[in-house]
């Protein structure tokens, strides 16, 4: 049994539908993660990994059932924005940054949000950007990068307020292969340097190895709880 | 510049057509008010002006709905001469005359010492050529400009032919754009003979106005006196004036706030993934909100100095416009200014509450459920 203080989060009896109840998704799925591990959510398309990684997120609500992030009920307005603020990061398929602005201004977007001094904010996106190999593209804009860099940049935006838990739905979902895996080793790297824990949902076999635990999601449900394969 | 103006701006440079759209609809607003509204109180301004020339009283017929229906008899003038708190009245016959091309030119009935006179430049003629039983008319500045005339020539004016007596120039553009006659021939003239539209009254002193107001009541029940003051307040012409002028203002706003608010909507409607993806990074309901309410502000200022610009240009153009006789002297006051900065502010934040509270109810999961 897991301490308390090691359970990153905790799920009990999930479930969520959409279209009025029509269409299941989840469907009473219990689980914990604890603390700096590497857990993937994996299954195939429309098994409800996304879905399921929006519920343990506090991006989405439940239609039955509880989550509790980092002690933390994400159905709280006041607690979900402490969460995203100071805790959270997350990373999405198709990187959902600001094409019209610089790599450097939406790297600043969430130390905009939690009201950060610039001076702090600057230094850590340099630092990070660094690590990714973007500090020559800080003034680009979005528009002006490749798929890999863009993807490199959201990572970046995940993880500059130093969270705790990055959620990444489908992180190298549009990228090839082998840029893929590049972004996706980045990933690993930065999260084990920063110490946070990664709840990742793919439908990639290839990435679960990285991972201390998978999760087979099928039909909404979490069949299967496998240590590192 | 802070993050949140810079997102805003990015906005709005994103939907340049958009954004210009909805700064031409408030600047339009802006201008017209300005515009409108400064017309009504300079000519409001310029009409005061006249009353209270040298002047603490007017007198003028109770009840009446506009000065132009007022009769004072002459009889009347003289018993307000001669009560103790008064040390000169100056009577007045206003009438509207027209001329070829010329509809609406206004004309003055006064007597030779009447101090309307006596502060005017004399560009042609003199003071001393304005006697009380001269049957010379004498124009104002403006009014020898549209009408082509010089002294000594006679004109048409209305179904009279007059020869002109002097030409002289005034600060009002009423008076300048007018005629001037003596009162005797323009009683004559307008068929209203032993009658003034008004009296204007100097006060011995000025505390005296109360004693006088008490005995015009009691002497004189078909007159009433008010201090200028009072009759600016009181006189419904210039509220129907100011009241017109506010309204047209308020409803091209109107117009103007809709073209915000259909801006504010789109521009919502078309980014609310990024809406979602900044709820993702942790903005507020509120930071979200005051994005959005930014952005209406940022396009209300610019809206705001367009249309003062155009405003003031427009202004310009009338006051220089020959077909209008130099009766447009606007009066742009800062309070006025800041009053349709006001509205023009508020018309922008109100059309935009509801694209606020959409865009900071925006669910990120469903926002982002379809990548």
């Amino acid at each position: 049994m897991t301490a308390k203080d090691d359970i990153a989060i905790e799920a009990h009896d999930l479930w969520k539908s959409f279209d009025d109840g029509r269409i299941p998704v989840i469907r009473g799925v219990d689980l914990r993660i604890a603390r700096g591990e590497m857990t993937a959510l994996w299954g195939t398309s429309g098994s409800g990994k996304s879905t399921l990684l929006h519920l343990l997120s506090g991006l989405d609500v439940p239609d039955r059932g509880t989550v509790s992030i980092l002690g933390c009920d994400p159905t709280k307005e006041a607690d979900r924005l402490e969460l995203r603020r100071r805790h959270v990061g997350f990373v999405f398929q198709l990187h959902n940054l600001i094409a019209d602005l610089t790599v450097e201004e939406n790297l600043m977007i969430p130390a905009l949000a939690c009201g950060q001094s610039h001076r702090d904010a600057k230094e850590r996106l340099r630092h990070l950007a660094k690590d990714v190999g973007l500090s020559h593209r800080l003034n680009h804009r979005i528009q002006d990068l490749s798929g890999g860099e863009r993807q490199r940049t959201a990572i970046c935006r995940a993880l500059i307020n130093k969270p705790k838990l990055v959620f990444a739905d489908e992180p190298t979902g549009s990228l090839d292969e082998e840029t893929g895996e590049t972004v996706f080793q980045l990933l690993v790297r930065l999260v084990a340097q920063e110490g946070a824990s990664v709840i990742l949902a793919t439908h990639e076999r290839r990435l679960l190895k990285s991972c201390h635990r998978v999760l087979h999601i099928q039909q909404g449900t979490a069949l299967a709880c496998e240590g590192a394969i | 510049m802070t993050g949140i103006t810079k997102l805003a701006l990015v906005n709005i440079r994103r939907h340049k057509i958009r954004a210009f759209i909805s700064v031409a609809g408030i600047g339009f607003g802006v201008a017209a008010m300005l515009t409108i509204v400064s017309v009504v109180l300079g000519a409001i301004g310029m009409f005061q002006n006249i009353l209270a020339t040298e002047s603490n009283e007017v007198v003028f017929e109770r009840n009446v709905s506009d000065l132009f229906f007022s009769s004072v008899p002459m009889e009347q003038i003289r018993r307000l001469r001669a009560l103790p708190e008064v040390e000169c009245v100056n009577p007045m016959l206003v009438g509207i005359v027209s001329s070829k091309e010329h509809p609406i030119i206004t004309c003055f009935g006064v007597e030779r010492t009447d101090p309307r006179l006596a502060h005017a430049k004399w560009i042609s003629g003199t003071r001393q050529d304005f006697t009380d039983d001269s049957k010379q008319i004498f124009l104002g500045a403006r009014a020898a400009e549209f009408l082509k005339a010089s002294i000594g020539q006679r004109i048409h004016i209305g179904k009279g032919e007059f020869e002109i007596g002097g030409i002289l120039r005034t600060k009002n553009g009423f008076e300048d754009g007018g005629v001037f006659m003596p009162l005797a021939l323009a009683q004559d003239y307008f068929h209203r003979e032993g009658l003034a539209s008004i009296a204007t009254i100097k006060l011995k002193r000025e505390g005296a106005s109360a004693s006088f107001k008490t005995a015009v009541d009691r002497g004189f029940p078909a007159l009433i006196a008010l201090d200028d003051k009072e009759f600016n307040q009181s006189y419904s012409q210039f509220r129907i004036l100011k009241l017109t002028g506010w309204a047209v203002g308020i409803c091209s706003f109107l117009l103007g706030g809709m073209g915000v608010a259909n801006t504010m909507l789109m521009s919502v409607f078309t980014r609310i993934r990024e809406i979602a993806v900044l709820r993702v990074c942790g903005f507020s309901r509120k930071q979200v909100a005051g994005l959005v309410l930014g952005e209406a502000a940022i396009l209300a200022a610019a809206g705001t100095v367009a249309g003062f610009v155009l405003g003031l240009l427009a202004l310009q153009a009338l006051n220089a416009a020959p077909q209008l006789q130099g009766y447009v002297q606007a009066v742009v006051r800062p309070d006025i200014l800041l009053a349709i900065t006001s509205i023009a502010f508020m018309t922008a934040i109100l059309g935009s509450l509801y694209p606020a509270w959409f865009a900071s109810h925006v669910q990120p999961a469903e926002a982002l459920r379809f990548e």
